[in-house]
């Protein structure tokens, strides 16, 4: 190459010139920039070298446009290739790519899903502004894991404590009757607050004013949908609502419906002042009523916050902090919905849940991930001559990677359409209404970190082992491929273990998850069935909220006349709910270190015990034959007993409140509150007199004969309706069975059961759809074996075993390596239970056999077919 | 019937006329002469590609000269297919411009 001319040679700008060389890619470039570089040098001569330069630059910016196009011309050529040989490849192996598209598809639903589920309940009372500065006060005690605090409390904190600026009570009301016209309706959710509750969380007013609203004792603040119901298309704003007939409350405002996604939420609320004035709680510093929530200028440290707290109710001797029975933390508002305290708590939400659900789908990822990579590998050494071919023509490691990358973005994609379809029956699931909103910034990360996930996982590793293939040994044949690894790697590849140990992963997650739902059903069904009364089904309880105290007896009796009905009962309290709970009890031989002992205080008729059922297992219940026993007697449950140390019960002396009377008789412990706390001590005493007793009778009882069924039933059922409305003028008529109401605790411990169920279920099908192509695949492989075999005289059997024996054993190691974690797990989550079942072996056996008897149905039809193939077919080739 | 396009067919016209000298700069002069316009030199290289792609342009890399700093020419060449397509396409034109009348100000 001659550089000598008589002309010096100019160079073009150097960068300019690298960068189009890259641009042009082919062997064009080299006379193109030849060209150019001709150009420049008339340039420079003509107008000098600076605007030569500046041209030669321009013309790169001038050519980008074609460049690019043409560039995204070949591209796309080539992406059709990928694209046509993917669906080629889909087309030949079906049953490869069923399984493939199938478990990779339903796994990323799965996760999806449970992703938007995750999402749902991270985002609980993130929608309010000062989410950073409002704390809840709980308390914690020997006795009590709290979150009430006294009513004076949060005033006090709110004029003394400098950084907290706003401070709120809230107590949620009794359920009420409210009554406007014509429309009469039970209210359950209704809360007590102050005003500055409005300031602090994003609750907006859509009528009204927040300052004015709550400000006398009489105003209420109601929620759109109450203000329809009992409005219709009036302007509610300045009406008044009757409430129990006692009082008229003046609409002061209108709020938005709380958004679902609030730990607490209420249809309406009325001041603290109308508490006081109808004496729903006690006020004073020593009465634990309130939740409070404050509100501080800025994010504070929580514990310096608390011991401010716990110093001001000093200051103010209210006597359980004084005493240090209790202490005072604060929670900030992002933790409360997760970390409920206790079951009585308000948030329903539950870390755990979500920590497990997420565990969850990473699982099934991880199974139908696994899947991928086996299934892949197994068929590198086919798709190795496709690689091995594209790279003679010149394809290069990026492009390969890309095209297999390319395959599973286009699974992502049917997963997301799998996803949105399943939708409605996972929100019918989980009792949740999620939007499929997939263009949420949120989602689409998480989307695109499944898709990456899974990409990686299921689509790189099959692509850079593949694409790392020498293309002339593939193509030449003569090397089997797992002989182009090198080293200690190709030797453990070599011989399958890789694929085996995965198997053996994915098989140990589905016989945790088959474990896992066999504990949660069987725990369950321990639960219904220490669900003391076999009549729980026959029990209708009607809430007997009025003054129907005088006419109880008339109610009763009406009632009584219809044959199916076979007794009435009435308590002070709701069946699930405890009205009394107190330590101010005393017995016969009480030590002075049982004085922190609480009981439940339940008041109930005489014929409370017959009618729910519930066995007395020493002396007698309550009866009209003894007289005597109002006012006097009292029976205890079984764990009274025990707590008080009390032996032989009957004929001791117990007071309540300094009222002494007799133990008349023991009944057996009954279940109505959630299962997740032990039965707690009870005593029961009878109403002395139901005509005066006016207020305490809360709801009434009635079991009902005959099947729940049947025509005689629904007859009663009418006949209840019309006593109601014969004695009744004001409340409306509304009754519940028993067993459902008691179910309802449950609810969210059976839609995890059954959760779990069909996530075990999906972890099978794709832990066995990775087996059955793995099967096949291995029955392929090893066709000219099981030929050569069948004709040295091997038998079917025998076939069958040399096939599936491997499965086998890698069900069986799974079976070793998923049961001590299952055992683990469970135990933890039954933990949460007071009453619990135990984890009885026979779910750990039933799982693996399941398991075991699965894969071998799978592997089956697979070593059938080539174990009774004709050996003559299998070699002929030779 | 598919049909190349006008920068297509000027380019063909422009080696057609050129000759032995139908390298690069050259074609781009003579389109500029031709259209009246500056055409990119992305634009021709893409256009000389694509009718090379398509069978209608041959090439041959001549010598290098000091000035195109030690780089070889490429010079293009029409086909027999070029020369063909350059003619079908005259052809369609004149009929297709015959059958119409459009005021031309020149006339």
């Amino acid at each position: 190459m001659k550089m000598s001319g008589k002309m010096s040679f100019r160079r073009p700008p150097r960068l300019t010139e690298w960068l189009i060389k890259r641009l042009y890619p082919d062997g064009g470039a080299y006379s193109t920039l030849g060209d150019l570089a001709e150009e420049f040098q008339a340039q420079a001569e003509e107008k000098g070298p600076f605007r030569a330069r500046l041209w030669y630059r321009l013309q790169l910016l001038q050519s980008f446009p074609y460049l690019l196009r043409d560039v995204l011309f070949w591209r796309m050529s080539m992406f059709r290739n990928y694209l046509k040989v993917a669906l080629r490849l889909m087309r030949k192996h079906e049953v490869y790519t069923f399984i493939n598209i199938t478990g990779l598809a339903v796994s990323m639903a799965c996760s999806l899903l449970i992703v938007f589920w995750v999402r749902d309940e991270t985002s609980f009372d993130k929608f309010n502004k000062n989410l950073k500065e409002i704390y809840r006060v709980t308390c914690l005690g020997k006795n009590l894991h709290g979150f009430s605090s006294p009513a004076p409390f949060a005033p006090a904190v709110a004029a003394e404590i400098p950084e907290v600026i706003e401070a709120a009570r809230v107590a949620r009301n009794p359920r009420l009757v409210f009554r406007q016209g014509e429309r009469a309706f039970y209210e359950d959710n209704g809360i007590t607050t102050d005003a500055a509750l409005f300031r602090m969380f994003s609750f907006p007013l859509i009528k009204g004013d927040t300052g004015t609203a709550l400000a006398g004792p009489l105003g209420i603040v109601i929620s759109e949908t109450l203000a329809r119901k009992y409005f219709g298309h009036q302007d509610p704003m300045g009406k008044t609502l009757d409430v129990e007939g006692r009082y008229a409350l003046t609409v002061g405002g209108v709020m938005a419906d709380i958004p679902r996604n609030s730990h607490f939420r209420f249809d309406y609320a009325v001041s603290v002042k109308f508490a006081e004035g109808a004496d729903f709680w006690g006020m004073k510093w020593g009465d634990f009523n309130f939740m409070t929530y404050i509100m501080t200028s800025g994010p504070r440290d929580e514990t310096v916050l608390a011991g401010k707290l716990n110093q001001l109710a000093i200051d103010h001797k209210c006597p359980q902090i004084v005493y240090k029975q209790l202490e005072f933390f604060v929670q900030g508002l992002e933790r409360i919905y997760l970390n409920p305290l206790g079951p009585y708590d308000i948030p329903l939400g539950n870390k755990r849940d979500v920590h497990l659900f997420s565990l969850v789908a990473l699982f099934i990822s991880l199974i139908a991930g696994i899947n991928f990579i086996n299934l892949a590998t197994a068929r590198a050494e086919k798709r190795a001559k496709e690689v091995g071919l594209r790279k003679v023509i010149g394809a290069d490691r990026r492009q390969l990677i890309g095209q297999f990358f390319g395959e599973s973005s286009l699974m992502t994609l049917l997963a997301l359409v799998l996803a949105k379809i399943a939708m409605p029956y996972f929100n019918a699931l989980t009792g949740k209404s999620l939007a499929f909103r997939v263009f949420d910034p949120g989602i689409l990360m998480s989307l695109a970190s499944i898709a990456v996930f899974v990409g990686v996982l299921a689509g790189a590793f099959p692509s850079l082992y593949l694409s790392s293939f020498q293309p002339a040994q593939v193509l030449k044949g003569s090397a089997p491929f797992v002989s182009l690894l090198k080293g200690k790697r190709a030797g453990w590849i070599k011989r399958g273990a890789l694929r085996r140990v995965l198997v053996v992963g994915q098989f140990a997650v589905s016989i945790a998850l088959i474990v896992a739902t066999f504990v949660v059903a069987q725990q369950m069904t321990f639960i219904r069935q220490k669900s003391w009364s076999h009549e729980r089904d026959k029990i209708l309880y009607i809430p007997f909220k009025e003054n129907l105290g005088p006419r109880y007896d008339l109610v009763r009796s009406e009632l009584l006349k219809n044959p199916a009905i076979v007794a009435v009962a009435a308590k002070d309290s709701l069946p699930d709910k405890i009205n009394n709970n107190t330590n101010g009890v005393a017995w016969e031989g009480k030590t002075s270190d049982q004085n922190d002992l609480y009981m439940e205080t339940i008041r109930v008729d005489v014929h409370y015990f017959e009618t729910m059922g519930m066995p007395i297992v020493a002396g007698r219940g309550f009866s009209e034959d003894f007289p005597g026993d109002l006012g006097t007697a009292f029976v205890l449950n079984e764990t009274a007993v025990r707590k008080t140390g009390l032996k032989d019960p009957v004929g001791k002396w117990f007071s309540l409140y300094g009222r002494k009377g007799v133990v008349v008789g023991v009944v057996k412990d009954t279940y109505f509150q959630t299962f997740r706390q032990a039965v707690r001590a009870q005593a029961y005493y009878p109403y002395e007199n139901m005509t005066t007793d006016v207020s305490g009778i809360d709801v009434a009882f009635i079991q009902v004969g005959g099947d729940p069924a049947g025509k005689a039933f629904k007859e009663a059922l009418a006949h209840i309706e019309k006593v109601w409305k014969s004695v009744n003028t004001m409340t409306p008529f509304e009754f519940h069975f028993l067993d459902q109401a008691l179910d309802a605790q449950y609810q969210n411990e059976t839609r995890q059961g059954r959760l779990f169920g069909i996530f075990a279920f999906l972890a099978v099908f794709i832990s066995c759809l990775g087996l059955f192509g793995l099967a096949s695949f291995t029955a392929e492989q090893k066709t000219k074996e099981i030929g050569i075999r069948k004709t040295l005289g091997a038998s079917i059997p025998d076939i069958v075993i040399l096939l599936s024996g491997d499965f086998s054993k890698a069900v069986l190691a799974a079976n070793l390596i998923s049961w001590p974690l299952a055992w683990h797990a469970m135990n933890g989550w039954l933990r949460g239970f007071a009453y619990r079942t135990s984890i009885s072996p026979w779910i750990f056996l039933g799982a693996g056999l399941a398991a075991l008897a699965i894969s071998w149905l799978t592997v089956a039809l697979q070593t059938l077919k080539s174990a009774r193939t004709n050996p003559v077919d299998a070699l002929h080739f030779e | 019937m598919k049909f190349i396009s006008r920068s297509e067919e000027f380019a063909l016209l422009a080696v057609l006329y050129l000759q032995e000298e139908a390298y690069g700069v050259a074609i781009r002069n003579r389109l500029r002469k031709m259209t009246g316009q500056s055409w990119a030199f992305g634009a021709v290289f893409v256009t000389l590609n694509r009718l090379e792609k398509k069978k209608m342009l041959e090439s041959k890399l001549a010598d290098p000269t000091p000035r195109r700093g030690g780089k070889s020419k490429r010079i293009y060449r029409l086909t027999a297919e070029g020369l063909e397509e350059l003619a079908r396409i005259r052809r369609i034109q004149q009929a297709a411009w015959k059958s119409v009348a459009v005021s031309n100000p020149q006339r």
